[in-house]
């Protein structure tokens, strides 16, 4: 007889389950009991009916999607595998999906939607719009009069960014008769022109928010022209609206927070903006001036160049000057010199004649009176005058000059 | 006429303001008429969203 490990054994039985179809992938409804919340996020419970229990464990990373809070006596369905916990031998339910009993067929809907609507290409990527701008002027928001997600749109609009101008459209939000409300209202506001549209509502059950997941909406979402952001329910819900909308938001308040910038932000961005004119405009006049003293520097020196030139010139001006004076100068005297000796032999010369011509006038006068004298004329002279008639003759001596001499005679009577 | 553009389009315009000044090829004489039109725009910016804040301080307050 063969024997085997316990190990082995219950190996070989989870084997057999794991690898069994039908036990995998089970839908199977009960009623929870002793249901407990691992402080790990884990679910530990045991699901029963009325002649059977089988216990249940349901990971944290299943249960951060459960849309209700789940408590012993809750009817429910899970979505799980069959499996054995080897240590301790137990048949277990691995739960991945959990819902209120009821809500099974919804799901059921909401899934082959979901899939129709995704193969049509409703969801793609491409077929969404980027926001279209940074400060929104002018939006339309879809929302449930009076609502919570109203009152938390109209304060978060105030808080980040006052300018834009806010249209609340009240839609119905629940119930079979929303999605024909929402579907009116869209078409209405798509052809107001705004910047963009906001669909919100706060969070709810997965009945409540089921008026979400309508096939007409999606379509209708689809075909819009303008920007809509969907923000249904909280972080964890997604609704098909979610997944048609061109941007979805985990929440009404961070359907604004995404479209709006913040208003302080913007004020530091204009003042940014002015900064960085003066900047600009700062450096602009700096490299200028720069410029400006770089260029008269040259200027400057070119100036300083000329200057030198302009000297160098009178300078040369300056010694041929002087030297044309000294020449002239030079020059000047020789002729002076030239002319003094001229006159003084000039001088010479006259005085010279001068004298010689005295001379012969003197001579020239002592010759005609000899001459006279020599033809037997006699010069009378009385008193040292002479006397040239008988009247001026008086009493007394006279002189008598003769060529060859001269005699004193005196009168006979 | 600068009271038409919307906020999104004076802020564009005001970054291309910056931008065109940034870039350089402005002589100085159109360097100074595009700061004096930015200087204008950020004023004019400024303004109106220091308006929005004080509403906003005026409305909390009343709601106190």
């Amino acid at each position: 007889m063969q024997q085997i490990s316990v190990s082995a054994l219950l190996r070989y039985l989870k084997n057999k389950l794991d690898t069994d179809d039908n036990l995998q992938k089970l839908y199977v409804q009960g009623e929870i009991s002793n249901f407990h919340r691992h402080f790990s996020g884990h679910l530990y419970f045991t699901l029963k009916d009325e002649k059977a229990a089988i216990s249940c464990v349901m990971f944290k990373s299943a249960a951060v999607s459960l849309r209700f809070e789940p408590k012993n006596g809750d009817k429910v369905v899970v979505y799980a595998n069959t499996s054995i916990f080897e240590a301790s031998g137990q048949l277990q339910l691995y739960v991945q999906k959990m819902t209120p009993e009821g809500l099974g067929d919804l799901y059921a809907r909401y899934e082959a939607l979901k899939k129709k609507l995704a193969a049509e290409g409703k969801f793609a990527q491409e077929h969404k719009k980027e926001i279209p701008f940074i400060y929104p002027a002018k939006i339309a928001i879809l929302v449930g009069d009076k609502s919570a997600a109203m009152s938390d749109i109209i304060t978060c609009f105030r808080r980040r960014w006052p300018l834009c101008k806010t249209d609340y459209y009240p839609v119905l939000v629940q119930g079979e008769t929303a999605p024909s409300s929402i579907i009116r209202q869209l078409k209405i506001v798509d052809e107001l022109d705004y910047d963009a549209i906001i669909l919100a509502r706060g969070g709810g059950s997965f009945e409540d928010l089921f008026c979400f997941n309508d096939e007409e909406l999606v379509n209708t979402i689809y075909e819009l022209k303008t920007f809509i952001i969907s923000g249904v329910g909280h972080e964890q819900d997604f609704t098909l609206t979610d997944f048609v909308a061109d941007l979805r938001a985990p929440t009404p308040t961070a359907c604004v927070e995404l479209l709006t910038p913040d208003i302080d932000d913007v004020i530091l961005e204009v003042e940014a903006c002015k900064g960085r004119l003066d900047e600009i405009m700062k450096r602009k006049m700096n490299d200028r001036s720069m410029m400006l003293d770089f260029l008269s520097q040259k200027l400057i020196s070119y100036g300083n160049h000329f200057r030198q030139l302009s000297n160098d010139i009178d300078n040369t001006l300056n010694k041929i000057r002087s030297e044309l004076l000294h020449r002239i100068e030079l020059n000047r005297n020789d002729i002076n010199h030239n002319l003094y000796d001229l006159r003084v032999k000039l001088d010479f010369r006259l005085s010279d004649s001068a004298n010689k011509l005295d001379r012969l006038a003197t001579l020239l006068k002592a010759y005609n009176v000899e001459n006279v004298l020599n033809r037997g004329y006699v010069i009378v002279r009385q008193n040292d005058k002479v006397v040239k008639n008988r009247k001026q003759l008086q009493n007394g001596i006279f002189n008598m000059r003769f060529a060859d001499g001269e005699i004193n005679a005196q009168e006979v009577k | 006429m600068a009271k038409e553009l919307t906020f999104e389009q004076q802020m564009k315009k005001l970054q291309d303001i910056v931008e065109k000044l940034e870039s350089g090829d402005v002589d100085l004489d159109a360097s100074i008429k595009l700061y004096e039109d930015g200087l204008k725009l950020s004023k004019e910016l400024k303004k109106q969203l220091l308006v929005f804040e004080d509403k906003i301080e005026k409305l909390g307050q009343e709601n106190e």
